[in-house]
């Protein structure tokens, strides 16, 4: 038997559908659809506001945190001698090669690589409609492979080409500065700026979670490795 | 179901544009019902997954730019709902139909080979597990599924590939991909 037809028998198991199914959910559709649409429209733009204020309020936070924390560290701290640079130290001095945009009427995806990825290589960015929302924003699982042979580490950097906010990377291969902590799945996951993968190995394919809050849905990402950049906006 | 896909929107109050969505949406719940079935394994949580797939297909309907693309996409909202309503429901796992113990012990009861291939199914990554679903039980074809999932068709194919090596190893891929 055909692995085909071994699923069918598997689900079909589960129970036929109700005859009327379809009918029952199309019309629960059309009676309650304009009343959920308007209740939608009522929360959602009071959420949106409290969601304003609640990212001003952490951007605020961290700026005039963050500078405290410098001007503090550089008052006490002891100088010391720059320790030589590691590979991954040397990606992350590149710049960010990524514009900037005015709206999103501007944001142009691509460039397409041959295999309709985007990316011209030697890394591609294959895209998923699996998003994962929580409080702070949505996440998403996407998939990162090379064309080949590719030496590391690969350095993943990304930001929001509109408001210049950047994407969050959690899971395996998050690295970087951390920026935050959110629950994902049930699980407290850490929010780190940077994509780091130092086990370059075959066969050059990695599934990544990244994440993003407010976006406006044009990032730009710019991936370094060893005598490469590549920038690509989705 | 192509063609039926370039009606009109929905969003229009007009009672014409009501029909339409629903002469749009009815083909779609039982591939969708099925789907949800087979992700989650529950006739109730299938049947709310649909509901409230349909509910997100009433509003966004109309932003949609290729109409043609109908019924993946509202696959992939399906397939968006059951995550979410696993998420909401479960943190361990699903059930397989029968108890886990049950569906370990190897038997030649048609039951418990369907519940094996289903526990098996459901140990894949999940985007794996949707690939599998859309193109052997609900019978999409590659590009489509690649539609639903949101991956080009060369990722969507070597991942379907790697699935059926994990799901049937030593099976020729060519033969089980018919």
């Amino acid at each position: 038997m055909s692995l085909r037809r071994e699923l069918h028998a598997a689900y079909d198991e589960l129970g036929p559908q109700d005859a009327g199914l379809s009918e029952r959910v199309v019309n629960t559709v059309e009676r309650d659809g304009p009343r959920r649409a308007a209740w939608s429209l009522r929360m959602r733009a009071p959420l949106s506001l409290v969601a304003v204020f609640v990212v001003i309020a952490v951007i605020a936070g961290a700026l005039v945190g963050g500078r405290l924390i410098a001007d503090w560290r550089s008052l006490s701290a002891p100088r010391v001698p720059a320790a030589p640079q590691t590979p991954l130290q040397k990606l992350e001095a590149r710049p960010l090669h990524l514009p900037t945009l005015h709206s999103a009427t501007e944001c142009v995806y691509g460039p397409w690589g041959t295999s309709g990825d985007l990316g011209t290589g030697p890394l591609h960015w294959s895209g998923s409609a699996v998003e994962i929302r929580t409080a702070w924003g949505s996440y998403f699982h996407e998939f990162l492979y090379a064309d080949g042979a590719v030496t590391g580490p690969i350095l993943v950097r990304a930001r929001d080409l509109i408001h210049g906010q950047r994407v969050v990377f959690v899971g395996q291969y998050a690295g970087g500065p951390v920026v935050g902590t959110d629950v994902l799945d049930g699980n407290v996951v850490v929010q780190h700026l940077e994509l780091v993968i130092d086990s370059v190995t075959p066969p050059y394919a990695w599934q990544i979670e990244d994440g993003s809050a407010n976006g406006t849905g044009c990032t730009g990402w710019q991936i370094d490795g060893p005598g490469f950049t590549e920038t690509f906006t989705l | 179901m192509q063609q039926v896909a370039e009606t009109q929107s929905p969003r229009s109050s007009a009672v014409a544009s009501e029909r339409a969505f629903a002469e749009l949406l009815r083909p779609l719940v039982e591939p969708g019902f099925r789907l949800a079935l087979a992700m989650l394994h529950d006739r109730g949580a299938a049947e709310d997954a649909v509901q409230e797939a349909s509910f997100t297909a009433w509003r966004k309907l109309a932003t949609m730019r290729d109409q043609g693309r109908l019924r993946p996409w509202f696959l992939g909202v399906v397939a968006n709902k059951c995550r979410n309503a696993r998420r909401q429901k479960w943190s361990s796992g699903v059930s397989m139909g029968v108890p886990e113990e049950l569906a370990i012990v190897s038997g030649e009861d048609s039951t418990l080979r369907n519940a094996d291939l289903r526990l098996a199914v459901s140990r894949l990554p999940r985007e794996d597990k949707l690939i599998v679903v859309l193109y052997f039980y609900l019978d999409l074809p590659l590009e489509e599924v690649a539609i639903a999932v949101g991956n080009s068709v060369s990722a969507t194919r070597s991942r379907l590939y790697r699935s059926i090596k994990r799901l049937r190893p030593g099976v020729d891929v060519e033969e089980a991909l018919r």
